[in-house]
């Protein structure tokens, strides 16, 4: 979605035809779980889309880090979000209150064939891997006929 | 004149090494390589004591150069609506718009 979300933000999200609405897969287990954590927990804060942002343009530096400077790595994240408090999110970060519904829409998500990402729905219709800007268009132009 | 046994110098290393000046640690700033896990991988939970303290300086050394300056970050967001549905989900934009777009992802 990162390379299309942009476009999909100025074309529908900004004049107000759409809203765009992020659901966490757990495919990698603790990395996928610890940055959606980070995200949720940014969220709380609403921050929630910078450090969505964040995640996908730093995936290398996720993947390449181990579980402790996993950890580290997040709070690292944190830490360029203007005005985020640092304390809440780190505390955020251990208590990992925001684990058990991540995992159980993932749980949900994975009942119903979710198992790979991206997926786009849009009006009830799945639509599964990457889709260009102008497919992706398409879709939403007669969706929102 | 005194010979010393082999022995009695061998034990004279060893006290000699025991006392040198212990070696000077220093950090790596290269992350460790890790493999790039396949999905489905069984999910390694931290232990549930261990206590994260807000970000260093260290922490923010530990970034790529090259990572995006939140000024950034931002701007692709500034002026719209962020929020979270009844349902806990996050959404970006107007709640009210006439369609939604849901995406499905990991992060990675």
């Amino acid at each position: 979605m990162l390379v299309v979300e942009p476009d999909v933000i100025e074309t529908y999200v900004r004049p107000g035809k759409l809203k765009l609405l992020f659901r966490d897969v757990l495919n990698h287990g603790e990395r996928s779980e610890r940055a959606s954590e980070a995200a949720a927990c940014a969220g709380q804060q609403g921050r929630f889309w910078q450090m969505h942002e964040l995640l996908f343009e730093n995936q290398d530096a996720v993947w390449s880090a181990d579980r402790d400077a996993l950890v580290t790595l997040m709070l690292g994240f944190g830490a360029q979000i203007e005005g985020l408090d640092q304390a809440i999110f780190a505390r955020c970060l251990n208590d990992r209150a925001a684990l058990p519904a991540l995992q159980a829409a993932d749980a949900e998500q994975r009942a119903r064939g979710i198992t790979v990402q991206p997926v786009f729905e849009i009006e009830g219709q799945l639509y599964y891997g990457l889709l260009s800007f102008e497919r992706l268009a398409a879709i939403i132009e007669e969706a929102l006929k | 004149m005194t010979r010393l046994r082999p022995i009695t110098l061998f034990g004279f290393v060893l006290v000699l090494a025991a006392c040198a000046a212990p070696a000077t640690l220093t950090a790596s700033p290269v992350l460790p390589t890790a493999t790039r896990p396949t999905t489905g991988e069984p999910t390694q939970q931290l232990a549930p004591t261990e206590t994260l303290a807000p970000p260093s300086p260290a922490a923010s050394a530990l970034l790529p150069t090259d990572a995006p300056p939140a000024v950034e970050t931002v701007a692709l967001y500034n002026g719209l609506s962020q929020g979270y549905t009844a349902e806990g989900f996050p959404f970006l934009g107007d709640p009210a718009a006439p369609g939604t777009l849901i995406d499905y992802s990991d992060f990675l």
